[in-house]
């Protein structure tokens, strides 16, 4: 003789699913029915209650010292300004020093920029950047991007600065760690300030 | 600050009090110490995650929403912490139980007023204990359903575990727990 649905006795998980609201509504109309009809289930359902009430009303567990002196602790401590403050000093430094190691060379290295059209020699000096990274070799894989026909005409028509082209290569590559390294300073200053800003 | 509302302890932080984070701590550090321990079972260790909370709460109080309340915010920043370190921790092994059986539940007795009380503490003591005492992957869920109140898909994200695991896990946890009961020590 075939079951009506209704007649099936929901299993536990079925009955903890009813009290969670994880069943879908067809599962749920049918099991509310039988619950309606049999007191057994009821009763294995108001067990079920029972537990999820004493889960619930189970009481704070106490940590038993005041943990916002070491939170704030750290917090202080994260917050002094040494990392950013002190990056820029020492940055600041190593520009100073940069400047004093190269004081004699200073008028022969700037005597171009004196000379007329300035921002035109400045645009022909990041050209000559470009295109001395454009044109490394890729030891890699071998490929020489200069087979390209443009590139070489990038850097053809530079100013003298009188600076070999590894140098203004190596210079370049320094100038772009910096950035990212500042980028990433400023980054992590960002995280660690409670509004984002 | 004990007059002070959340609200206002959560706007004088984000303009840079750190006493009013303080309060906050000091509001909520039990709950979060309870949903870390809850999950980690391990006391020193529950500590060391609320700790870690707070400091994570604090980096990304931009992140939450003031017009919610504070306290489940932490509690699932706490929570999630605590669930990676258990992740971390452990190699988790199904246990074995039998799914098939069913729970025999005990009787409602009518209350003694005298020992009610008395009694009521004694089987908080003892589910507190057998809920410590889960093997960790039964803590989790039971801490993600009941404390956190996460749905099944919820805890299944979380746990990164297929949604039939989790009702089985909840189940078995919950006939251990409800074991302890009609058992007792």
């Amino acid at each position: 003789m075939a079951h009506n649905a209704v007649d099936v006795h929901p299993t536990e998980p079925e009955l903890h699913a009813l009290l969670d609201g994880e069943l879908d509504v067809e599962a749920r109309r049918r099991v509310e029915r039988h619950l309606a009809g049999c007191p057994a289930c009821a009763r294995r359902l108001a067990g079920a209650q029972d537990l999820f009430m004493q889960i619930a009303s189970l009481p704070e567990l106490t940590l038993g010292r005041d943990l916002s002196r070491p939170v704030l602790r750290s917090l202080r401590r994260e917050r002094r300004p040494m990392p950013v403050l002190g990056l820029l000093g020492l940055q600041s430094l190593a520009a100073v020093a940069l400047i004093w190691a190269v004081r004699d060379q200073l008028p022969r290295l700037l005597s171009p920029l004196t000379q007329i059209d300035l921002p035109g020699r400045l645009i022909a000096a990041w050209s000559s950047l470009i295109g001395a990274l454009l044109t490394m070799r890729l030891p890699a894989t071998g490929l020489r991007t200069d087979s390209v026909a443009w590139l070489p005409r990038l850097g053809a028509d530079l100013p003298d600065f009188g600076i070999a082209p590894d140098w203004i290569l190596w210079g370049s590559l320094a100038l772009g760690a910096w950035l990212l390294v500042n980028s990433l300073v400023v980054r992590a200053e960002r995280a660690r300030r409670p509004n984002g800003s | 600050m004990a007059d002070v509302s959340e609200q206002e302890l959560v706007r004088l932080t984000r303009s840079g009090s750190l006493d009013a984070y303080g309060d906050l701590v000091r509001r909520h550090q039990n709950g979060v110490f309870g949903a870390c321990y809850r999950v980690l079972g391990n006391r020193e260790e529950a500590e060391d995650v609320t700790q870690e909370a707070f400091l994570r709460g604090y980096q990304r109080l931009h992140q939450y929403d003031a017009e919610r309340p504070f306290g489940p915010w932490i509690r699932r920043v706490g929570a999630n912490l605590a669930l990676n370190r258990l992740a971390h921790n452990l190699a988790i092994h199904p246990p074995a139980l039998e799914l098939e059986e069913e729970v025999d539940w005990p009787e409602q007795a009518e209350p003694d007023p005298v020992h009610a009380a008395a009694e009521q503490l004694e089987l908080q003591r003892r589910l507190q204990q057998a809920l410590l005492e889960l093997p960790a992957h039964y803590r989790a869920v039971i801490e993600l359903r009941h404390f956190q109140e996460m749905n099944y898909q919820e805890i299944a994200a979380a746990l990164r575990i297929p949604l039939s695991d989790v009702k089985s896990h909840l189940f078995r946890a919950r006939r251990a727990l409800a074991r302890s009961l009609r058992d007792g020590p």
